[in-house]
């Protein structure tokens, strides 16, 4: 047997409640006077102590009745043998995959199935794990139906299924020998953008580019001192000759190099309510070589910068000749239509480039070429992954259908206790049990009384 | 014994004894149940005023004319006037147990036996004989006829309460010699205190020509114990306590009471007296009607 709820066993702090009940009236003695006690005989108290220890039984049904009546509360339910097998035998089943799939049936036919139209294989797992979660007690299973392209499943997303539930793949509909899709465009030297087109066949990629246009503007307007431009000038250079992704034309940003001269310089920013700025700060933030610089760069941005609705995207290695702890080196936040970046690093810094390039990617648009993917995801790791779906552990309340749910047995038996401690206390008034009768009938007629 | 006639019908119906013990007035009190009980009884159950003629002496001036035997006077032509016995009026003696063990009850034993008292002396004084009545040894009031005397008797029996032991025996000792002649002693009590004793002097009393009536009232409590749950008993005289779990104790209480009822029972029809048990939920006209049918 187990208990769903044993929280509910806290409760039998509530024990001490019947004891003390009883050792409480107990002592109380009703007390009369009486006109003579010669005829009542003080050895009787040996009878009173007996009935101190006739109580016991009736304190103990009692508690018993506590306990049958707690134990109810949290929820038992009897793990017998027949059940096990009952729950063993039954199996309920989610099915992932397109619109109108049906799984094979398998080992036995499901005691309860629901589908999950998933075109994100991802989701309609997340779902299903949902479900499967409040189903009866039963071995659960989810069959997962796709081509499985590459990157559809990762082993961490199997993690995420709990062990209770069995998996099958079955894979369903094939996948072309090659797609192409467009990429995202690229900028190069010389100011240069380029369309691109990757077609994957098999294992192989191939990729197509065309100029598209000779000189587009740079997405990325610098603010720096006047003697800072030709170093600014540099670094863009530098940026276009490693072939970035080129965002679309509306999407525009602001370097605001910082210096002391820029101290009371005042920037129109406000809460992030654009996704792509949001997006945009995020891919910064995930720029390992820009963090990696950053924090080898001498320099800090004051405490408005630090302060919503700007985020601090990378650390640097403080302001001050001296060891100081990492200070914001560079920030960003987002106006109406742009984003924005202030940074308190140098235009020489080998840092600021490489800032400018990762604000230049972050702006871009780019495509989910893993929807192109058209290698499958191996039978082997297929293999690897499923499992059969395992004997059910203990149910939870919830779960649990009416015909299973055994509190009845433990009301039943308060009931049969409640009636048990009335009948108990009915005999001990009547002192039944306690002497050998009492003649409750005998009665005295004066009127045949005289001599 | 006696066997009891059947009590007449009253058509008033029984008195409730607890409403006649909330009458202030226990002369009122006592008419009321001297009235419930007399109805229908076809003779008087005490002897009454009796004169027996003894003998014949010639007429001296100033006899009373009324005692002058005038057909003795037609056949003789003298005048005689007739000379009688002493007269024998009935003299009763009340004697009330005053023990606190008689403080008990709703209606208590001792306002039940107060009112019993009270009844049976109006009945003797209205009838023309002589009441009196013993309280405790200090208190004493002769026998005597009239009104007057009833109300004094009525009234110290008023001023009566039940406290502390009673002295039994050497009240109905007192009270049996105080009675100038043979008469009635009527003891209300329960009995508890100094049994043999008082059953000793009861006895002495019988043989000094007094004829001795007994009232044993308890009330249904100490016959029938009805308690049954844990209970501590505390004597009302001694202030002794015992714990007992009344519903186990009652069977050998009411042996014992069973018991003690029956030797007193026993012990005065062997000696002659005449015994009553008298519960006091019983209608005090009903009991006492039961007494004097049996007389």
């Amino acid at each position: 047997m187990t208990f769903l709820d044993p929280s509910a066993f806290f409760a039998l702090i509530l024990l001490v409640v019947p004891v003390l009940i009883h050792l409480l009236v107990h002592r109380r003695a009703e007390r009369l006077l009486f006109p003579s006690l010669r005829f009542i005989q003080p050895a009787r108290l040996t009878s009173l102590r007996r009935r101190m220890l006739d109580d016991v039984p009736l304190l103990a049904v009692r508690a018993a009745i506590l306990v049958a009546a707690i134990a109810a509360l949290a929820a038992p339910v009897f793990l017998t043998a027949a059940r096990q097998r009952e729950w063993n035998a039954r199996v309920v089943r989610a099915a992932v995959g397109a619109r109108g799939f049906q799984p094979r049936d398998g080992a036995a036919r499901p005691f309860q199935a629901r589908a999950f139209d998933a075109s994100d294989v991802r989701d309609g797992i997340r779902r299903a794990v949902a479900w499967l979660d409040t189903a009866p007690p039963a071995r659960r299973e989810m069959v997962i139906a796709s081509a499985f392209p590459i990157g559809s499943l990762t082993a961490e997303d199997i993690a995420a299924v709990p062990a209770s539930i069995g998996l099958r793949f079955e894979r369903t509909g094939a996948l072309p020998e090659s797609r192409t899709v467009d990429d995202a465009r690229v900028m190069t030297g010389g100011g240069a953008t380029l369309s691109r087109s990757l077609t994957l066949a098999g294992g192989r990629t191939r990729v197509h580019e065309i100029r598209v246009a000779d000189r587009a503007s740079f997405p990325v307007e610098v603010d720096a001192p006047a003697d800072a431009t030709p170093a600014i000038d540099a670094a863009i250079a530098a940026v276009l000759t490693q072939r970035v992704w080129a965002p679309p034309p509306d999407r525009r940003a602001r370097l605001v190099i910082i210096d002391r001269s820029a101290e009371s310089l005042a920037l129109r920013v406000m809460p992030i309510n654009v996704p792509w700025i949001a997006e945009a700060i995020a891919r910064m933030s995930r720029d390992a070589e820009l963090q990696a610089a950053a924090s080898g760069t001498t320099g800090a941005l004051d405490a408005r910068f630090t302060t919503a609705p700007w985020h601090v995207v990378a650390l640097g290695k403080g302001a001050g000749a001296e060891p100081a702890p990492p200070g914001p080196l560079i920030a960003a936040a987002g106006s109406a239509s742009e984003l924005l970046v202030a940074s308190a690093a140098g235009p020489l810094d080998l840092v600021t480039p490489l800032l400018l390039r990762s604000m230049v990617n972050g702006l871009a648009m780019l495509p989910d070429v893993r929807q192109a993917e058209v290698v499958s995801i191996p039978d082997a790791e297929l293999e690897a992954w499923s499992r059969p779906a395992p004997p059910p552990g203990a149910p939870r309340l919830d779960t649990l259908e009416d015909d299973q749910d055994d509190r009845r047995w433990f009301w039943a038996s308060v009931l049969l206790l409640l009636a048990l401690e009335a009948w108990m206390r009915r005999a001990r008034a009547t002192g039944g049990g306690a002497v050998a009768e009492v003649d409750m009938g005998e009665s005295f007629e004066p009127a045949n009384n005289v001599a | 014994m006696t066997p009891a006639a059947t009590a007449p019908t009253s058509s008033t119906g029984p008195l409730d004894p607890a409403l006649l013990a909330g009458i202030a007035d226990l002369e009122l009190v006592a008419r009321i149940i001297v009235e419930g009980l007399v109805s229908g009884l076809h003779r008087s159950p005490f002897h009454g005023y009796s004169a027996e003629f003894s003998q014949y002496r010639h007429y001296r001036p100033g006899d009373d004319l009324k005692y002058v035997d005038w057909k003795l006077a037609a056949r003789t032509d003298r005048l005689y006037t007739k000379q009688f016995r002493e007269t024998t009026n009935m003299a009763a003696t009340l004697v009330v147990d005053t023990s606190a063990s008689m403080d008990f009850g709703t209606l208590t034993k001792f306002r039940y036996a107060v009112l019993a008292s009270a009844a049976l002396a109006h009945l003797i004084s209205t009838q023309g004989d002589a009441v009196g009545l013993v309280a405790a040894a200090g208190r004493f009031i002769a026998p005597r006829t009239g009104r007057q005397h009833l109300r004094g008797v009525l009234a110290a029996l008023s001023a009566l309460e039940p406290r502390g032991p009673w002295p039994a025996g050497e009240t109905i000792r007192r009270a049996a010699e105080r009675m100038s002649r043979r008469g009635l002693l009527l003891v209300f009590s329960d009995f508890y205190d100094d049994e043999d004793r008082a059953f000793v002097e009861l006895r002495r009393a019988a043989r000094m020509g007094h004829e001795v009536v007994l009232f044993q009232i308890l009330s249904r409590a100490e016959l029938e114990f009805p308690y049954k749950t844990d209970v501590e008993f505390t004597d009302v005289e001694t202030g002794r306590s015992v714990a007992v779990h009344a519903a186990v104790a009652r069977r050998e209480y009411k042996d014992g009471v069973t018991a003690f009822l029956e030797r007193w029972r026993s012990r005065a029809g062997a000696e002659g007296f005449q015994y009553s048990l008298i519960v006091t939920d019983t209608p005090p006209d009903r009991a006492l009607r039961t007494f004097l049918l049996a007389r």
